[in-house]
């Protein structure tokens, strides 16, 4: 009889492989998803400042240039004071989920939360 | 037998290679996402589906478009816009050509206000004037100052040609304000149609200050999910969910752009007939519509007009509507209730 063209060990490796293919296939789809959280800040379209969400937790200000600050604590955001007529910025309240926006229109300033997180709109009518 | 083994072992080693990139690359897209400030409001570009350096060229391009769309056309403030030197003309009693895009934009307003009964008009901007709308300077104006901007207040004196020239009585303003941001979803879907660069799974979603465009989809051919801000929440509060494929939205509510005097409450929506904010119990009302424009100017005729009233002029539009009380019942047309989910249990739908 002539040697059979795989042997045990052959599949041992085989298989060996194909699990550690399908297990990677699968990781992701089975692990809980981590949110990623980024707050975007954004005046006149440019970037001027990226927090990470996920590792703000004990509080702390981002006083920006145009006099519009922020305040990050416990994976939020929120305009602490701005120099603007209306406020509606600062009233706005605290951002946590990825979608929700905050914009202090007259400095132009747009803080928009970006990330990965399950629960989010497309978008909101208004 | 080596020979077939170093085979065996190498497909093995491709299905492995292919089931872990195919997995990252099955790992669902994020849109690429760019926000600016416009026309007094949020501008925010979505894209699905495309790479991120198109996404981000294009992005630029349709914000940068909408900002001139604002300056150089329908802003009522900008110097350089050609809707404020119309308004500003020594005569405009003489008629005066205007561009494609603005001739258009002012006559769709006008045939839509048409059916306001009055409240609503394209030569609204004189008392939205008095009013302070215009430049956020909100104030109550005297009633002789309402008195005087009423009557100016009509589109039976505003005249189009068929060669695209627009005529009106001195002291009229044409104001666009209530159906800008419509108009720039409507010119943001153009722009990213004519790119050719959303592929056939992508999609796009344009929110204009709350008025949406929706093309294509988000992801495999599923629906976009909108929500519906909740009038008496935070700016990011919603009370129930939208699932579209596609199209236009846009709300007028009462919640937006209210201001106190004299411990009295004003909102922003007047009504032309009576000269001060519209005496209503709704609070809002979203409008899905074909185009930008018609989703926006529908939106606020629906709020003047009250519901019963623009059941008929919805449906001519193809058009569907969510009304909201300030009790917090719900109506919905037809065409969008299976779209709807309320997603806040104090907001109650109401079959009509």
């Amino acid at each position: 009889m002539t040697k059979k063209w795989i042997s045990r060990v052959d599949v041992i490796v085989l298989a060996v492989l194909l699990l550690v293919g399908l297990g990677l296939w699968i990781l992701p789809r089975v692990l809980p998803q981590s949110d990623t959280l980024i707050a975007e800040v954004t005046v006149g379209g440019e970037t001027v400042l990226e927090l990470d969400l996920q590792t703000a937790t004990d509080r702390e200000t981002y006083p920006l240039e145009n006099g519009v600050v922020l305040v990050a604590e416990h994976h939020t955001v929120a305009v602490l004071s701005a120099d603007c007529p209306d406020k509606v910025c600062v009233n706005t309240g605290a951002l946590s989920r990825a979608g929700e926006v905050a914009a202090c229109v007259p400095t132009g300033t747009v803080v928009t939360v970006k990330g990965e997180s399950r629960v989010s709109l497309d978008g909101i009518t208004y | 037998m080596q020979k077939y083994r170093k085979i065996l072992y190498g497909f093995a080693v491709l299905a492995a290679l292919l089931l872990l990139f195919g997995g990252c690359a099955a790992e669902g897209r994020s849109p690429v996402q760019k926000s600016a400030v416009s026309m007094g409001s949020v501008v925010t570009v979505k894209l699905y589906g495309v790479n991120a350096t198109d996404s981000a060229v294009l992005a630029d391009e349709v914000l940068g478009a909408i900002a001139d769309l604002d300056t150089q056309v329908i802003s009522k403030n900008a110097k350089t816009s050609e809707l404020a030197n119309l308004n500003n003309a020594e005569n405009p009693e003489i008629l005066t050509k205007v561009s494609a895009e603005l001739f258009s934009a002012l006559r769709e307003t006008k045939e839509i206000y048409s059916r306001s009964e009055g409240k609503a008009a394209l030569a609204s901007g004189t008392l939205t004037e008095r009013w302070g709308l215009d430049t956020e300077d909100f104030h109550v104006p005297s009633a002789a100052e309402i008195e005087a901007a009423k009557p100016l207040c009509t589109d039976e004196t505003v005249l189009f040609t068929e060669d695209g020239c627009v005529a009106f009585q001195k002291g009229q303003k044409l104001n666009l304000g209530s159906v800008g941001k419509g108009l720039a979803c409507d010119k943001a879907v153009q722009m990213i149609a004519e790119s050719g660069l959303l592929p056939e799974n992508g999609g796009a979603l344009v929110s204009v200050g709350g008025s949406l465009a929706l093309v294509g989809s988000p992801k495999d051919g599923a629906p976009f999910t909108v929500g519906v801000r909740d009038p008496k929440g935070s700016e990011n509060a919603y009370f129930a969910t939208l699932s579209l494929y596609g199209g236009f939205v846009s709300t007028s509510g009462s919640y937006e752009k209210k201001f106190e005097q004299d411990g009295k409450t004003y909102h922003h929506l007047l009504d032309l007939t009576t000269g001060y904010p519209a005496e209503t119990d709704l609070c809002a009302v979203t409008v899905t519509a074909n185009t930008g424009l018609q989703s926006d100017a529908l939106s606020t005729l629906c709020f003047l007009l009250g519901e019963e009233k623009s059941l008929p002029i919805l449906q001519e539009y193809g058009a569907e509507a969510i009304f909201v009380y300030t009790d917090k019942t719900v109506h919905m047309t037809d065409g969008i209730a299976p779209a709807v989910q309320i997603t806040d249990g104090t907001y109650k739908a109401e079959t009509v």
